[in-house]
């Protein structure tokens, strides 16, 4: 951990000077950073848009990224949830209808079942998951994403987020509170 | 029967629970939050990114190259700036403190020879 993040740094050191150095931080965290916005987003169309930015804005910034201490994905992250959270503002600005997780959520899941009746409820639920994820506070978002798409553990997660571990720990059963809450609130309607 | 009624809850009907009640809901609720745990490990799988996204992106990051380059020897050329502009003030303060000084002191080897010539 501790010499991979010294690599990073050192990579990190020379895209500052030479940008074609970049290239290969581009490919490191493209992943990650697409999970990210994808799982924020709900569709890959704006996922990858997103992404685009994300990486163009690291990339013109990195001159001015200073190294304390913490790991790069964090900066990256930062620009990741201040873009997300732009685009969820002109969304609402707009006032389009989202078309959450629609045809896509059936890839994401990789559902295989034999009856149609039993697809159908899986979808919806996980449907249902998936929407109430996406109305949890972003830290709550993030901390999801971070646990089960990226599965780090929760100490790199708390390096990540700027908490301590035990803060990580208590903020995962507070997400699973609120899930159930609007999970249960979403039943009863 | 035991009689290890805790009367430390009551419920909105009047009833009291005993402790078998609380272990179950406390059991009962923690069963749901692992389910709700494994739902969302179901759930949230990770994505692949399309292969030609990636390629497209890394040709966007590329062409950018020269742009960012830019950005980089701005940078420099501010900081460069900032330090000479930091380092000629601070001599200027310098330099004009110091005048003041010999000008003070100066002003009080004369005043001095003057009254001990007087």
């Amino acid at each position: 951990m501790t010499s991979s993040n010294e690599n990073h740094s050192e990579l990190v050191r020379r895209a500052q000077e030479d940008p074609k150095a970049f290239g290969v931080l581009y490919e490191f965290y493209v992943q990650r950073i697409y999970n990210y916005v994808y799982y924020r987003t709900g569709n890959s169309h704006d996922a990858e848009d997103l992404t685009t930015r994300v990486f163009m804005r690291a990339m013109n910034r990195l001159p001015y990224y200073k190294d304390r201490g913490l790991p790069f994905s964090a900066w990256l992250y930062r620009i990741a949830h201040n873009l997300v959270a732009n685009w969820h503002r002109d969304r609402e600005r707009r006032k389009t209808v989202p078309l959450e997780f629609g045809a896509e959520s059936e890839a994401i899941v990789g559902i295989q079942t034999d009856s149609p009746e039993l697809v159908t409820e899986t979808n919806e639920q996980t449907e249902l998951l998936l929407r109430a994820i996406r109305r949890l506070q972003s830290d709550r978002q993030h901390l999801l994403i971070l646990k089960f798409v990226e599965r780090i553990s929760n100490a790199e997660i708390g390096e990540i987020i700027g908490r301590s571990e035990g803060a990580v720990k208590s903020l995962y059963h507070r997400t699973l509170l609120a899930l159930r809450r609007e999970l249960t609130k979403n039943d009863s309607e | 029967m035991t009689q290890n009624k805790s009367r430390t809850l009551e419920e909105g009907n009047g009833e009291i629970p005993t402790d078998q009640d609380t272990s179950k809901t406390k059991r009962h609720r923690v069963s749901q939050l692992l389910e709700m745990s494994h739902a969302l490990k179901r759930t949230l799988e990770p994505v692949e990114v399309r292969a030609s996204f990636m390629k497209t992106l890394n040709s966007q990051l590329s062409s950018n190259v020269e742009n960012a380059r830019l950005i980089i020897e701005r940078r420099t050329k501010r900081r460069r700036q900032f330090k000479w502009t930091v380092i000629g003030a601070g001599s200027a303060v310098y330099l004009v403190s110091a005048g003041i000084a010999v000008a003070r002191i100066t002003r009080w080897g004369i005043k001095r020879i003057r009254k001990s010539a007087s």
